[in-house]
């Protein structure tokens, strides 16, 4: 069973610096990564290996469909608990953290920018933790 | 029908074929439908008699071939029974014709002398003769019936021995004693023993006279118990003996039932006729059928000059139609109890009277309603009187704190109490000044209706008036007083002396004066009162007794519109309810209590309301009203609105604010760890870091620029927001 890692950001930027420390901290060697929740979506639908596990690093201020509105669209799709979320946003708000977690699929909750530390904590998590026991 | 013309039936016994002929001659020519039968043997006489029993008369020839003389006489009386015999002879021994008479025959006759008439004759006596003797037989037996089978004990006793001679079968049972015991003993041994002398001499002169005795006699029956008979006793011959027939009808239970009511009836005439209730039986509508002997008494007028009249011609016409409203109860109610109404009496005076009614027309014995009267005159004229020395002493106690005035008319001086100069502090005057300067001291603008109104009352001889004034102290200033005025009147009806106690009411007068202050206060204030009484008698809320202009103004509902309703007249859908149950709660426990509701005005315009009701209490610590500010918040609720619709607007510029200020920081700072981690790699292209940061820096720089721009037009925005918002209502 496989784990993979893919970033959804509209700030191309943020992407290129995320990838960076994915790849340098070693959750994810070459991450995939859409500029909204709408595109990812459309990937998802189309992906057919049921073995196949995916971890979300989520923004929420996005155009087109916003990570509230990718949250509550896989709600009810067939590969909704093959998903794992975790937050990744610049909002500092105490309000949206609360938001988040009260969604199934989201695991975990971090600030922008994500760092070298920040990715060696995701690994620890224990919902997906089992993926880099290697 | 005549004896003549009745068809008898005539036996002739005659052997003799010449005398038959003669005498059936005799007595055709007198008796011509009469049936004759004849008989020439005793034989065939006692053949025709056994088999006829409807002869009338036998005529008997004395000298028969089969017998004669007495011995046939006495056989045919034995057969004659009841029929009469008359003997025809041809003997002229009057002495034998005297001795068959003896032997009971009827008449007789002799056959020389006979001729018709005296053969009718004699026959017509003796037919009648037995007829008489017949019904006289009979009615003794009737009588000697009547006497044994009557219920009534009766005996008959010996007047000289007292011995009872014959008894009826209900003494017998009735006294215990056996016929044969009766027969043996005399009527002393039924007396008690306590009573024989009495007895005795009661009855010693009854046994010579004749007279009927009529008496009460006690006597014993054998089982020793004591009767009381009422006895008729009267002579009769017994077997020739002298002989009383007495009857004793038991009379002890009558005396007994008697004597009850003998005693009831006198506790009645006690207490109709003696007591001191006027007892009285209307009928239906009122008029005396029947009037107790104690109205003289009472009333001074007799029984008959009341009985016929009405009832109601007697009361006062103050009382009149009380009671008579009350009497016309009584189709439906048994008894009434009427309090104390006016009756003129015999003298023309009113006496203070109260009845019970009971209606007792079902009774046969009464037929009507029974009025029982008492003369409670005294007892009311006592209260009266009471009342009066109450209200004497009552002003008399007041005189000690009233300032007291007497005018005198004769000599036009008025004398003052201390009052004088303890209230109003003239303290070197005289107690005694002229009519004038009382005058002089009532306010001016008083004084034309200070004496307006005593001019009227002494004009129209008025002993008691009332008047408030204002009167002038020493020190100049002047008092409120409450001036009671007495009049005096002789019995030419001419005023001799007015009193007057005056009252300081200053204080009070003054408090009025400050309570018409606050009511104006009220009424002239800006916020809308409302007072409402102490107690909700409907689920809106108390009764609304007082509102002011102000409310008016600001509901558009005028005063009368809204006397007697309650506040919830101007709830509608908007109106919190939660708030009402707030106001509700407080208002059940008597609490203080404010509220901001939406309310509607009577054109059914919104507005925000806050109310302020508080429970008034009175002198006594009663809850008596609430009293209710009201004021229209409608712009301050408004303003309030608008505060918080722009604090959401402002938290989401803030939220947006952050997202974006935070994505070039974000940057920046990922850059800064990027940088940092190279120091120890070193393979990294940092001029394209420094660019990134750059940009990303220029990026923040320029958004803190807009967003300080933009807050700097959001501080001027409540105003428009709410100018705004008044608008679109």
């Amino acid at each position: 069973m496989s784990l993979e890692v893919i970033i959804v950001d509209d700030d191309k930027i943020i992407i290129y610096l995320h990838k960076i420390m994915l790849a340098k901290s070693g959750l994810s060697a070459n991450p995939l990564a859409y500029l909204n929740g709408k595109e990812l979506i459309y990937h998802l639908n189309h992906e057919t290996m049921t073995d196949k596990r995916y971890l979300i690093l989520l923004d929420i201020n996005m155009p087109e469909m916003n990570g509230w509105e990718f949250l509550d669209a896989i709600i009810n799709k067939p590969f909704t608990d093959h998903i794992f979320v975790i937050m990744v946003t610049s909002s500092i708000d105490s309000i949206d953290k609360e938001k988040a977690l009260t969604y199934r699929n989201v695991i975990e909750f971090f600030e922008k920018p994500i760092d070298i530390e920040s990715c060696n904590r995701m690994k620890m998590i224990p919902a997906i933790a089992r993926f880099f026991n290697d | 029908m005549t004896f003549r013309d009745k068809k008898h039936q005539i036996l002739i016994v005659e052997d003799n074929p010449g005398d038959f002929l003669l005498i059936e001659d005799y007595l055709q020519e007198e008796l011509a439908s009469s049936l004759i039968h004849h008989a020439t043997t005793f034989a065939q006489a006692k053949d025709i008699l056994s088999r006829n029993v409807s002869i009338d008369i036998i005529f008997l020839d004395l000298s028969l071939p089969d017998a004669s003389g007495e011995s046939l006489v006495n056989e045919m009386m034995k057969l004659s029974g009841s029929v009469p015999v008359v003997v025809l002879t041809g003997y002229t021994d009057k002495e034998f014709g005297i001795k068959t008479l003896s032997l009971g025959i009827s008449d007789y006759l002799l056959k020389d002398e006979l001729n018709a008439s005296q053969l009718f004759r004699s026959m017509t006596y003796a037919i009648e003769r037995g007829r008489i003797h017949t019904e006289l037989k009979e009615s003794e037996e009737n009588y000697r019936n009547l006497f044994q089978s009557s219920p009534i004990p009766m005996w008959v006793f010996d007047t000289d021995s007292l011995a009872f001679l014959d008894v009826n079968d209900s003494s017998i049972k009735h006294l215990g004693y056996a016929r044969e015991e009766f027969l043996s003993m005399s009527i002393n041994q039924i007396w008690p023993e306590e009573d024989e002398a009495t007895f005795e001499a009661l009855l010693n002169p009854y046994r010579k006279n004749k007279l009927l005795f009529h008496g009460v006699i006690r006597y014993k029956k054998k089982n020793g118990e004591i009767i009381t008979a009422e006895i008729v006793s009267n002579v009769i011959d017994f077997d020739g003996r002298s002989a009383r027939l007495t009857q004793a009808t038991d009379i002890t239970e009558k005396l007994k039932s008697e004597q009850a009511l003998k005693i009831s009836e006198q506790r009645f005439k006690a207490l109709v006729q003696e007591g001191s209730d006027l007892i009285d039986i209307l009928n239906a509508s009122g008029i005396y059928k029947y009037v107790s002997p104690t109205s003289s008494s009472i009333l001074g007028i007799n029984p008959g000059q009341m009985t016929g009249k009405k009832i109601f011609d007697f009361i006062h016409e103050e009382d009149k139609y009380r009671v008579m409203d009350q009497f016309k109860l009584l189709n439906t109610q048994k008894r009434l109890h009427i309090l104390p109404f006016r009756f003129r009496d015999g003298e023309n005076k009113w006496r203070w009277m109260e009845t019970i009614f009971t209606n007792l027309s079902d009774d046969p014995a009464i037929e009507g309603i029974v009025a029982n009267t008492r003369d409670v005159s005294e007892s009311i004229e006592n209260e009266i009187k009471l009342k009066d020395s109450v209200d004497r002493y009552n002003i008399v106690a007041k005189a000690t704190s009233d300032i007291i005035w007497d005018r005198d008319f004769t000599s036009d001086k008025i004398t003052w109490n201390r009052g004088l100069q303890g209230i109003l502090g003239y303290r070197d005057m005289d107690a005694v000044t002229d009519v004038e300067w009382w005058y002089s001291k009532v306010h001016p603008d008083d004084k034309g209706r200070v004496t307006g109104i005593m001019n009227f009352n002494f004009n129209k001889k008025n002993t008691r008036w009332q008047d408030e004034y204002r009167f002038q102290c020493a020190d100049g200033s002047y008092k409120y007083v409450f001036d009671r005025v007495f009049l005096e009147i002789d019995e030419f009806r001419n005023p001799v002396r007015m009193i007057g106690a005056m009252q300081d009411i200053t204080r009070k007068k003054e408090e009025e004066q400050r309570l018409k202050l606050l009511e104006s206060v009220i009424t002239n204030t800006n916020d809308a009162v409302v007072i409402t009484e102490a107690e909700s008698k409907s689920s809106g809320g108390p009764k609304i007794v007082y509102v002011n202009d102000a409310f008016s103004k600001m509901t558009g509902y005028a005063m009368d519109e809204i006397l007697d309703k309650n506040l919830s007249i101007m709830y509608g859908s908007n109106t919190d309810a939660k708030e009402l149950r707030h106001l509700e709660k407080a208002m059940e426990n008597w609490e203080a209590c404010e509220i901001e509701i939406v309310n509607y005005k009577k054109n059914g315009e919104e507005f925000w309301m806050n109310m302020d009701i508080a429970p008034v209490s009175d002198g006594k610590g009663w809850f008596s009203h609430w009293i209710a500010i009201l004021r229209d918040v409608s712009e301050r609720m408004n303003y309030i609105q608008a505060i918080e619709d722009q604090n959401i607007k402002l938290r989401e510029i803030a939220w947006t604010q952050s997202h974006i200020v935070r994505a070039p920081l974000a940057r920046i700072m990922g850059f800064i760890d990027l940088l940092n981690e190279d120091t120890k790699g070193g393979e990294m292209d940092k001029s394209d870091f420094i660019t990134h940061i750059r940009s990303s820096a220029y990026e923040l720089d320029e958004i803190i620029r807009t967003i300080v721009k933009k807050t700097e037009q959001v501080e001027n925005q409540p105003q428009n927001n709410e100018s705004r918002s008044n608008n679109s209502r």
